[in-house]
């Protein structure tokens, strides 16, 4: 894409005949911009503020992805920032089309994903006034924004989105929000371009003394435990990580986002921790001396009951934000910086936690999970890990919320840490189908699979129409209860079994419903067809759906209690 | 208890905004607040600041207004007496040990 001349660089001659062949507005500034700053594609849907944008899409490079409601394009959008590292772009009209976004939004601040949310405004004269269809978006999507901006000159609008993109993936990634008011789309506008696509700034580096003094703790330590979380994969640490584990054998445990970076057959790898952690994850973390936190933020989930955790540990915190150390828990030597550099540089030479470490590998081979459930009916948590085994490195979960997502925390095998898309820090039900379009949109040759649930997937089930527009490659394996499962297994423990507003009897025929959107689906009862029912999905070009019919009394196991501590887990 | 926060701040749209928004979110009350007139693209903001309940750290608060975009700098006047002392800003005085 080569730049447009700026303005004043056009003589009359120049400008006259290029006007009546071709306006350039603002909103072909926008499109040229996205183009040149090498976007491929955007999720969206129009309606009358956004429609100059969707006018300049005629002849665009860029693919545009119709999807059947605002919330979709943002959890599209962000799925495929999860696997590309790359910001996302979605794209949508003013008012309720801002507002179905915001939960999309919320969904990448609280995982830290990069992405670019462009919304049309009312016009610049108009904005303030309650005018039709004006939502100050601005406004109420700042708590869950990284940064966001309205821009008011169409000459500024090329270097404005350059430097959005910037602000969305570097240091800790966010959403940005780039407000449009209408007049300033419209208005004719020959802006330079930015030059070329700038990478976006890494961490920084770890001073010498912090990494000597985080190194001196590692040294003194007889039970140390690495506690991974989301920022490793974003930091791009992965590989860091692996190899320090592999050099000191020090036990690690992962937060939900940390899965898929300690590989998943590490001998040191203690699973998942926190409330649905497993029991040699979690007390491993309650014995341990010494706690290295890389890219984690002690969520509460993680965390259990707060003033409990490794109540014994120093901490060692390393993170790119500067703002999450110290934040719940504070630490004895910090690398606010970046992560895998620090671990590099990180040499602590023999550690002499071998006794440590037996115990911790003793611990993992006996609370091993167990998936010979009694009965004839499908078991979850097997069918889950046969499906990513089968799947093989190249498996890909797109999963919604609920038990379901416990169950592939625990159960599934991810090669990679981009292997597992999540609704982690939000929790936000209605994840997983569009999370799963944009995720086999990217990686058309991966076997993408949405997990769902019959609660999670009517929250987003209009997006079957999007997967079979676009002939998506995508697996939908709908687990259905009949009811809200995790509220249902909250209500049965902690509110005396008043199992209230959970109880889904009437759901639809949801193979039915796959078939009236035209998608090829089929119904699994029994647990003899699981085998043949996972081939089929990962044999299927896709669209298809599975929906595998579940005992509304399973549970997730282990549990830890609200406000208790991790060492206190329920247990089947 | 009372805590003053100096803040230079870009005069960009919404910024005044989003530093007050994030302070209230993050479990503050606003006491007093002062706005110093722009002089090129910047102004001062002074505020007094109660944390509403004991667990708040301002030392927290203090780098979540630091990793906004339009922050330029952020400092008590505690903290700029010890950037006097240091050439580097550490994450030690950042991050002050606490009980």
């Amino acid at each position: 894409m080569t730049a447009l001349p700026a303005n004043d660089s056009l003589t009359e001659a120049e400008t006259a005949p290029a006007l009546k062949t071709a306006k350039q507005t603002g909103a072909h500034a926008v499109v040229r911009t996205l183009e040149a700053l090498g976007v491929e594609r955007v999720f969206g849907y129009p309606g009358g503020a956004i429609m100059p944008v969707y006018d300049a899409l005629t002849g665009s490079s860029l693919q545009h992805i119709l999807v059947r409601h605002e919330q979709a394009a943002a959890f599209a959008a962000d799925a495929q920032a999860r696997i590309t590292g790359k910001a996302g772009v979605c794209l949508a009209t003013s008012g309720p089309g801002a507002t179905n976004l915001l939960t999309g939004i919320a969904n990448a601040y609280m995982d830290s994903v990069p992405m670019i949310i462009l919304t049309g405004q009312v016009p610049s004269g108009l904005m303030g006034t309650d005018a039709f269809q004006e939502v100050d978006v601005f406004g109420m999507s700042m708590p869950v924004v990284k940064h966001s901006i309205i821009i008011r000159d169409p000459m500024r609008i090329p270097e404005m989105i350059a430097e959005a993109f910037e602000i969305a993936e570097g240091g800790r990634p966010g959403p940005v929000l780039i407000d449009l008011p209408k007049d300033v789309l419209q208005a004719e506008a020959y802006p330079t371009l930015p030059p070329e696509p700038r990478p976006a700034a890494g961490p920084s580096r770890a001073s010498d003394a912090d990494v000597a003094a985080a190194t001196a703790l590692l040294t003194q330590s007889k039970r140390p435990v690495l506690y991974i979380g989301g920022g490793v994969a974003l930091g791009r640490a992965v590989d860091a990580v692996r190899d320090f584990m592999g050099r000191t054998g020090i036990p690690a445990v992962a937060t939900l986002k940390g899965l898929g970076c300690p590989h998943p057959d590490a001998e040191n790898f203690l699973g998942m921790l926190g409330m649905h952690g497993g029991r040699a994850a979690n007390v491993a973390v309650d014995e341990c001396d010494l706690l290295v936190c890389c890219g984690a933020r002690f969520d509460d989930r993680a965390t259990g009951r707060l003033d409990s955790f490794a109540k014994g540990a120093r901490i060692i915190h390393m993170d790119a934000d500067i703002a999450e150390i110290g934040k719940l828990r504070a630490a004895d030597a910090a690398i606010a910086g970046d992560i895998g550099d620090a671990l590099a540089r990180m040499d602590p030479g023999y550690l002499d936690i071998d006794p440590w470490r037996e115990t911790c590998r003793e611990r993992k081979a006996r609370h091993a999970f167990r998936y010979d459930a009694p009965g004839n009916g499908v078991f979850a948590p097997a069918m889950l890990k046969e499906l990513s085994e089968a799947a093989g490195d190249d498996f890909i979960a797109a999963c919604d919320v609920g038990q379901h997502q416990m169950w592939v925390a625990q159960h599934c095998r991810f090669a990679r840490p981009e292997s597992h898309l999540t609704s982690a820090g939000l929790g936000a039900m209605g994840y997983g189908l569009p999370a799963g379009i944009g995720a086999a949109m990217e990686r058309p040759d991966a076997k993408v699979v949405t997990i769902s649930g019959d609660g999670s997937i009517m929250m987003n089930i209009q997006e079957l129409a999007t997967a079979r527009r676009y002939s998506v490659p995508i697996r939908i394996l709908l687990l259905d209860n009949a009811s809200l499962g995790l509220v249902r297994q909250w209500q049965e423990y902690f509110f005396d079994q008043n199992f209230s507003e959970i109880d889904l009897y009437d759901n639809p025929d949801f193979a039915e419903v796959a078939h009236a959107f035209g998608i090829e689906a089929f119904t699994v009862h029994s647990r003899d067809e699981v085998p043949g029912a996972i081939d089929r999905l990962l044999n299927a070009r896709g669209p298809i759906l599975a929906h595998v019919l579940i005992d509304p009394r399973e549970n997730v196991w282990p549990l830890v209690p609200p406000g208790a501590s991790n060492a206190d887990m329920m247990e089947d | 208890m009372l805590n003053t926060l100096i803040i230079e701040l870009a005069e960009a749209e919404g910024a005044l905004m989003r530093l007050i928004g994030l302070v209230e979110r993050r479990g503050y009350t606003i006491g007093t607040l002062d706005k110093s007139e722009a002089r090129e693209g910047q102004s001062t903001i002074t505020l007094q600041v109660t944390p509403r309940d004991a667990a708040r750290q301002l030392d927290v608060l203090i780098r979540q207004i630091g990793r906004l975009m339009d922050v330029r700098a952020v400092f008590t006047p505690e903290i700029a007496a010890a950037e006097a002392a240091h050439a580097s800003y550490h994450w030690r005085q950042a991050c002050p040990p606490r009980n």
